[in-house]
């Protein structure tokens, strides 16, 4: 068992682990850092692992860094370690192997925790079958591609961003795919029920079964201990030979929690408490991403917002902030984007109107191009837009920076919309380049 | 890093500087076949008018460049010696993140074939970008600026 001292140590390897690596540097510091993950592997794009499936993406494009970023930013990985023991007396972690290899020890003076989420498994007989799986990681998704040849029939349950991602893959390599819904429709935080149909009917052209307002009973196998079938509430019968389970992400805080950080009520979700300058409530302990909570710019309050640029923009700012600069994280919100089969999708903020005084919604809906924009006394609280997303981020850029849009709400939704319809001064800052972090 | 401005008081809105950065772009680079036997792809300028006021705009290549910082794939990174905000198209899956993260618009989806998000590249291999060089009234022009 080997000890070693980091000035700047980093659990996970994903968008947060891989920013705080760049903002560490790019604040100038040369201190040594290490980055530990469980995943024996190279930083890759998570997103990108049901394309993995698809087939649109290749090994070599699952990189999220080049194969020599490790080296060129000074860092000494510890992959295929997981991280137990947090002490914040000794200000140290022990690294367990997962596929063999030694102990570690390594003593930290600053600590980034972003462990990330773990599947939400329900409690379910037949879960542990052959052929029934999650799908958060490479090697989850790497299994699933491997027993494409012997999957005819396939169920997605939960109908979220991962599992429509999950169904939209299997519905190019398998002969029926079924994705199964509790609620009324798919992708409900991030939709409306007019843009969740739109996505509904894309998949259903593409040949994806789509059953919403039920859920998986019991999952049954044959003999050799295979997934069989499943049965769903209303006792109909799917048979398949693999069950993606996709109902939610939880944040995975085991780490924080044997430290004795502070975590929020499980009522609030539950991760690792954070303020917007990623600090816990531990001396020198950070954390972002889908484990922590992240300040939400549209509501000003502090959620769980486990997305991809989330964790990412605040594994930067944490970067940033450990290594003596003063940064906020005030750049995320409830914000999706995806494309099923072709049919592009975004939203932001408020998907819904808050039935509240002083909100409005202005809606466009012409043939399969669909937009709306949720105001609050003129102020952009929320989008969506279904078929077209060109120019989506003057949308968002003006609902952070909070711009009345009193004297153009006219032309918001017009096809020409742009920067030129801003008035003067809001105008001539977009028209410049980003120069600052917040 | 170079980076191109717009004179709104000499901008006509001819549009020339989208038609010259689609051939730039095209497969054959001729603007005659560029639209009239290809699919052009989307310009990675856009005209903007208003009344008498118009100008070009394109990626700004920012020196905090929140597309890169949501971009799912990996495929937007800064040069770290020129600054010079770069896509790699052959990591684009066309998700849109970053399309949604640029708050000037200067992003726009490529459908022609597979999805991929299509934003300035300054003309790699121009000395001088297509739309600067054929603007008929130079109202695009370079500054070189630090990073």
């Amino acid at each position: 068992m080997a000890t070693k001292k980091f000035d700047y140590l980093i659990v996970g390897n994903s968008a947060g682990g891989i920013g705080c690596v760049e903002g560490i540097r790019r604040a100038g510091q040369k201190g040594s850092i290490a980055v530990v993950s469980d995943e024996d592997c190279h930083t890759y794009a998570r997103p990108l692992i049901t394309h993995l499936i698809e087939g649109d993406v290749e090994m070599k494009g699952m990189d999220f860094r080049p194969r020599n970023f490790y080296g060129s930013f000074g860092v000494e990985p510890f992959l295929g370690y997981r991280a137990e023991g947090l002490d914040l007396e000794k200000r140290s972690v022990r690294l367990r192997p997962t596929n063999g290899g030694t102990r570690h020890t390594l003593r930290f003076d600053r600590l980034l925790i972003a462990t990330g989420g773990k599947p939400f498994i329900p409690p379910m007989a037949g879960l542990d079958l052959d052929g029934v799986t999650p799908m958060i990681t490479l090697k989850q998704s790497l299994d699933v591609r491997g027993r494409l040849g012997r999957v005819r029939r396939a169920v997605v349950l939960g109908a979220g961003l991962i599992g429509t991602k999950t169904a939209e893959a299997l519905a190019h390599r398998v002969e029926s795919v079924s994705m199964v819904e509790l609620a009324d429709r798919i992708l409900s935080p991030v939709t409306d029920p007019v843009s969740s149909a739109m996505a509904t009917e894309s998949f259903r052209n593409n040949g994806v079964e789509v059953l919403l307002n039920t859920t998986i009973e019991e999952v049954r196998g044959d003999a050799r201990g295979r997934v069989k079938e499943v049965k769903l509430k209303d006792g109909s019968v799917l048979p398949c030979d693999l069950l993606v389970i996709a109902i939610g992400v939880r944040p995975r805080t085991e780490l924080a929690e044997e430290g004795g950080v502070a975590l929020v009520s499980m009522k609030l979700g539950g991760g690792i408490e954070v303020d917007v300058k990623m600090r816990t409530s531990a001396e020198g302990v950070y954390a972002c991403g889908d484990c922590a909570h992240a300040h939400d710019f549209v509501t000003g309050g502090m959620r769980l917002l486990p997305l991809w640029p989330n964790a990412y923009i605040g594994g930067r700012i944490a970067g940033l902030n450990m290594a003596g600069a003063e940064h906020s994280h005030r750049w995320a919100t409830n914000m999706n984007s995806v494309d099923f089969f072709g049919f592009p999708m975004v939203s932001a903020g408020f998907t819904l109107k808050p039935e509240k005084k002083g909100y409005e919604e202005i809606v466009r809906h012409e043939g399969g191009q669909y937009a709306k924009i949720v105001l609050k006394d003129d102020v952009i609280q929320g989008l969506i837009m279904a078929g077209h997303v060109d120019r989506a981020g003057i949308y968002l850029g003006l609902m952070r920076e909070k711009v009345k849009t009193t004297s153009f709400k006219e032309q918001l939704l017009t096809d020409e919309f742009a920067v030129v319809h801003l008035p003067a001064e809001v105008k001539e800052r977009i028209k410049q380049p980003i120069t600052e972090i917040e | 890093m170079k980076r191109i401005y717009a004179k709104e008081d000499v901008c006509i809105g001819c549009h020339l500087c989208e038609i010259h950065c689609q051939v730039e772009h095209s497969s054959s680079r001729n603007i005659i076949k560029t639209f009239k036997t290809e699919q052009p792809p989307p310009p990675r300028i856009m005209v903007q008018e208003e009344g008498p006021v118009s100008f070009a705009l394109q990626c700004r290549h920012c020196p905090e460049p929140y597309c890169a910082y949501a971009c799912i794939a990996g495929a937007i990174y800064q040069d770290q010696a020129t600054g010079e905000v770069i896509q790699d198209r052959e990591k684009c899956i066309g998700c849109w993140t970053c399309v949604l993260s640029c708050t000037k618009g200067a992003i726009r989806p490529d459908v022609r074939g597979p999805r991929k998000a299509a934003k300035c590249d300054l003309c790699p291999g121009r000395e001088v970008p297509a739309c600067v060089e054929m603007c008929p009234n130079d109202a695009l022009y370079i500054l070189e600026e630090d990073p």
